[in-house]
């Protein structure tokens, strides 16, 4: 319960459920993206637009990918590049398999949401859509241990590679796609209370707790716990990568106006975080 | 205070409510002139929600006039506590009067004196907040539908005592304090239903968890209105949260195992590494295709027309796989076809193509809410309910689906958390 309320529930979509901002907002191009989850029908939307346009201005799309909520809830693990969307699709169905979860999606594919666009379709989509890779990360928690605790994971590109960071019963693995398979790091005694991103900025990866203390990771090593921002939890705040101009922030989203641009809320509510040293 | 009233006055109002009655023999009177119009309960009954849309249901619990009235809940061993509002409607009134509650097994609501304020063209009567003389056994579910309180009244200091109204409100009483609401754990009004009115008067865990098992072994699993919760009927339903059951009323496997575990946690009985998530073990047969398929009984095979998979041959291909009105599988092609089988809740035939099921983990028996059976083990499942595995790919726009009926083909996985 105290978690679930602690999630950024960022706004009461058409149909009357919450939906919250998973992770971050990306800038990439001049455009800005986000996503939130419907937490009933648990699929996914993308929001993107120009970041000097008002925020309402966003056009939604529906992803065929998404999570479930339980008490334990990973918030849905996703990324973008030029062309594709990438999300760990861990929404609870009967023929959902979250051993080819990990799915590889064609930005130019997606579907505007709209009334011919029916939920069920999307579903389906979901389920049937293309694994990128098999989700190696999760085959090899379930390996080691069948009781999930504490199982949480997050995903991004980095250096044009795919890593997955994936903790399970106070133990992390950091995972790398290489394009010829999978590497992935020494088990680290890890213990975690709640979900945590992973930052790619610069050349470095970087992975944030829920309380915000940060760690520089990689498949050799895990670095010291740093302070990287004043006030920051994933609780109370979320993530705004810029990679057009290679900077982080953190913003509260008590500060988020919808009526006004990106670049007015970050310039008067973003806090940066330097990530350089 | 305890006053004796004027006898003039005595006198006026029992004319008064006798004739308000209807009823002209005097023998035979009821007060109906004074009616009940709100109760409200209190001293720590605990919050329930609504399975319409999951918010918390609120005070007044009873209303006049009102089809529909509160449910109450409190935990074992805690006394109810209430207070209620009437209105009375007569010429001639005094200046107070006396109202006791008599509830359900002997459970009383003391006499308390209570003022007569004006109110329009009538009067108000308001019984304050009052707490039962005995609690709730402690340590034992109960189930009260209703938990009626008769109202008396008493115009001589409590020495004669008359009927006035009745309230009805539905009662649970939890054997301990429930588990904390987490996830898609809440306390909708029928986890509190399901679970007390099948462990009323139980005590134990055990004799908790069997009870309420008892709800789902006959395949007809009814919330609070009776209405029944249905398990894949139709079939395309997405619903796969608790709430969304619910509020459904038809939903997929999560939900049913979740409802079940709910019905323990409300109780208070504490059980970890409880909710099972089955799937194939990952393995890959032909052209490296996951076999992440199951049937579960019953599957009719026919001859085998698959080509290029010995080990799967049978082969069933589709392009939309449940077309509306949803109520059965479509295949362009079918070595095996669905039929009747392990009929699960409210559902003679219910979805039986999967990747994955949900079931719950209690003291090392597995209880399959969805179909009201158990397992000893998890290596039985396949055999004891399975009819097949399989993978499936598309091409072309069609999926292909290959099956074989070796169950010891494969094996299930199973990943363990807390529900």
């Amino acid at each position: 319960m105290k978690f679930i309320l602690s999630l950024i529930v960022f706004f009461i979509a058409a149909n009357g459920q919450a939906q919250s901002l998973e992770r971050k907002i990306i800038v990439q191009n001049g455009q800005f993206y986000y996503m939130t989850v419907d937490e009933n029908l648990q699929l996914a939307t993308l929001y993107t637009g120009a970041i000097g346009q008002p925020i309402k201005d966003a056009k939604a799309y529906a992803v065929p990918a998404g999570r479930g909520i339980s008490a334990e809830t990973n918030p849905l693990a996703w990324d973008l590049d030029e062309n594709y969307l990438y999300a760990i699709n861990f929404l609870d169905h009967s023929l959902n398999d979250r051993n080819e979860s990990i799915k590889k999606i064609p930005i130019t594919a997606l579907r505007k949401w709209g009334p011919a666009l029916q939920t069920e379709e999307v579903l389906m989509e979901s389920i049937d859509q293309h694994l990128y890779q098999i989700n190696e990360p999760y085959l090899f928690v379930k390996e080691r241990s069948k009781f999930l605790n504490h199982f949480y994971f997050d995903a991004i590109l980095h250096e044009n590679q795919y890593w997955v960071a994936m903790a399970n019963n106070d133990e992390l693995t950091l995972w790398c796609y290489t394009g010829e398979g999978w590497k992935h790091s020494e088990v680290i005694e890890f213990p975690i209370t709640n979900y945590f991103n992973l930052i790619s900025s610069q050349n470095k990866l970087w992975l944030t707790t829920y309380e915000g203390d940060f760690f520089e990771v990689g498949l050799n090593n895990i670095g010291p716990k740093r302070k990287m921002a004043e006030n920051f939890g994933l609780g109370a705040s979320f993530l705004l990568e810029d990679r057009d101009e290679n900077k982080t922030y953190v913003i509260s989203p008590n500060t988020l106006n919808f009526e006004k641009t990106l670049t007015e809320t970050l310039f008067s509510n973003g806090q940066l975080i330097n990530l350089k040293n | 205070m305890n006053r004796i009233l004027f006898p003039q006055v005595a006198t006026a109002l029992f004319i008064c409510l006798t004739a308000y009655s209807g009823k002209v023999v005097a023998q035979d009177f009821s007060y109906a002139s004074i009616s009940a119009q709100t109760a409200i309960f209190t001293g720590g009954n605990l919050p329930i929600r609504r399975d319409e849309g999951g918010s918390f249901y609120g005070p007044p619990h009873w209303e006049v006039d009102n089809v529909d009235q509160v449910p109450v809940a409190y935990v074992s061993g805690d006394a109810p506590r209430v207070n209620a509002t009437f209105k009375m409607v007569c010429e001639n009134v005094p200046d107070s009067l006396w109202i006791r509650g008599v509830g359900p097994e002997g459970m009383t609501f003391e006499p308390q004196e209570v003022n007569v304020e004006p109110a329009g063209d009538a009067y108000s009567l308001y019984y304050p907040s009052t707490t039962a003389g005995f609690a709730f056994e402690a340590d034992i579910a109960r189930f009260f539908k209703p938990f009626k309180i008769g109202w008396d009244v008493s115009f001589d200091g409590g020495i004669t005592w008359r009927p006035a109204d009745t309230t009805r409100n539905t009662l649970y009483v939890t054997r301990s304090a429930p588990q904390p609401e987490a996830g898609h754990f809440k306390w909708y009004h029928s986890v509190y239903d399901i679970s007390c009115r099948n462990a009323n008067s139980q005590s134990t865990d055990t004799d908790i968890i069997a009870a309420v098992w008892s709800e789902f072994t006959d395949h007809v699993v009814l919330n609070y209105a009776d209405d029944s919760l249905h398990y894949y009927s139709p079939k395309n339903t997405v619903n796969t949260n608790l709430g969304a059951l619910l509020n459904a009323k038809n939903a997929q496997c999560y939900t049913f195992a979740q409802l079940f575990l709910s019905t323990i946690k409300i109780q208070g009985v504490v059980r970890t590494n409880n909710y099972v998530y089955i799937t194939p073990v990952y393995s890959t047969a032909c052209g490296g295709n996951s076999v992440n398929r199951f049937l579960v009984k019953n599957w009719e095979y026919g001859e085998a027309t698959g080509a290029g998979c010995a080990e799967y041959p049978y082969e069933n291909t589709y392009t939309t796989l449940l077309p509306a009105p949803y109520t059965a599988y479509s295949f362009l092609t079918a070595d095996v076809t669905d039929q009747s089988g392990l009929p699960g809740q409210c559902s003679p035939n219910p979805s039986s193509y999967f990747n994955n099921h949900q079931i719950a983990l209690i003291d090392g028996v597995y209880y399959d809410a969805c179909y009201g059976v158990t397992f000893a083990s998890l290596a039985d499942i396949p055999f004891d309910a399975f009819d097949g595995w399989g993978y499936r790919y598309t091409s072309g726009g069609v999926t292909y689906a290959r099956f074989t009926d070796d169950m010891g083909a494969t094996v299930l996985s199973e990943s363990i958390t807390t529900f």
